[in-house]
């Protein structure tokens, strides 16, 4: 693992996506620099795997794509939230911050 | 679940353009990414390549993006299919010949079994059609089977087999020529029965009356005619009925005791009796 940065964990990137569409419709290279900022890099976010979870997580109908053009004039496919992805993230979240609590619990424990 | 269909059936019926979308949108991630890089003061050409190794292979890329879409089953299967079909061009006579042998086998098959389907397995369109059954008699010495009966015999088995069964007798279907009026005359088949016939078989008339007893008695004979040859002959002209019809007599008055006429779809069309002079 190169300079201390974090690998996600299996699944994780879909959280993480889709909290970042919760703030605002992003295109997928934004959303990478996102990540990367609010992680203050020590994610490491392959934007190789970021473009797959997207087109799955439109599949799931959890955000949806249209084109737009940018503000410096280029077009770029936006993605945004939809319902059923504003609720996916709100148990997704939930979930995981359960999981994070138990796991932290079982490993002060022993 | 509906947005998971739609997004499948898209990406497979618009394929091309779904695959161009996603040209673009790595193509746009790209240029994003060297801008950031040459903004931050690296050579285009470094910016470039480290934007590049950032993705990881475009290629792979597009290959997870593709299996992400659920379609690579029926797009590999396409593409087989094309494939296949390019190999068939190339080499027509070959082609052919495997077409020909294919549906050969395949039309041999398809008529051996329609066959077998119609001998064995279709019921005959009677009410009770499974309480039909044929006699047929065992020339042991021959070891031959035959469906003739005198017709004496008929009349014994008839008697016989009074309390449980009735008994139909038939002649084999001959092609006989047959006055039409007006001096004209046509080939048809013709199938002597007795007068039970239509009462055991439950087929009725349409016009007229099918045989009831007493019109096997020779005095006075009298012929059903088949729906199919009432409208094709006679226009379903319902005058027909108690025309005179000469009709080749019948030579061979054996008698066969058939599980029904094999042309009994056409008896059993509807039928309009008309009795001849």
């Amino acid at each position: 693992m190169d300079s201390g940065r974090l690998v996600l964990p299996q699944g994780t990137l879909d959280l993480l996506i889709l909290k970042a569409l919760g703030l605002e419709p992003m295109h997928g290279w934004a959303v990478s620099e996102r990540l990367q900022q609010i992680s203050r890099d020590a994610l490491q976010v392959g934007q190789g795997s970021l473009y797959p979870a997207l087109h799955r997580l439109e599949r799931c109908g959890w955000i949806k794509a249209h084109w737009r053009m940018t503000d410096k004039n280029r077009r770029a496919k936006y993605y945004e939230l939809t319902r059923a992805g504003r609720k996916q993230l709100e148990s997704a979240t939930d979930s995981w911050r359960r999981l994070a609590a138990v796991v932290g619990d079982v490993l002060d424990l022993a | 679940m509906l947005s998971d269909i739609l997004f499948r059936l898209r990406a497979l019926v618009r394929g091309r353009a779904v695959e161009r979308e996603l040209d673009e949108e790595l193509r746009s991630h790209l240029e994003h990414e060297i801008d950031k890089h040459v903004r931050a003061g690296m050579s285009r050409f470094d910016a470039v390549r480290t934007a590049h190794l950032a993705l990881g292979g475009l290629d792979q890329v597009k290959e997870q993006c593709r299996d992400v879409r659920g379609t690579q089953m029926i797009e590999s299967l396409l593409q087989d299919v094309r494939y296949a079909l390019r190999g068939l061009r190339r080499s027509r006579v070959y082609s052919i010949v495997i077409v020909l042998s294919l549906a050969l086998g395949i039309g041999a098959n398809t008529a051996a079994y329609s066959v077998l389907h119609a001998l064995l397995f279709r019921s005959l369109p009677l009410s009770d059609a499974d309480q039909l059954v044929q006699f047929v008699t065992y020339d042991q010495g021959a070891d031959r089977h035959e469906a003739f009966f005198s017709f004496r015999l008929y009349a014994e088995l008839q008697q016989a087999l009074e309390p449980y069964a009735e008994l139909i007798a038939l002649t084999p279907q001959n092609p006989t020529r047959i006055g039409m009026g007006s001096g004209e005359t046509e080939t048809a088949l013709v199938e002597g029965v007795t007068a039970n016939y239509f009462a055991v078989l439950r087929v009725s008339a349409s016009v007229g009356r099918v045989l009831v007893g007493g019109d096997d008695e020779h005095r006075n004979p009298v012929a059903v005619l088949s729906h199919g040859m009432w409208q094709r002959r006679f226009a379903g002209d319902p005058r027909v009925i108690g025309m005179a019809v000469p009709i080749t007599r019948v030579t061979r008055w054996w008698v066969s005791l058939h599980r029904t006429s094999p042309d009994l779809k056409r008896t059993n069309e509807r039928t309009s009796g008309f009795p001849s002079a």
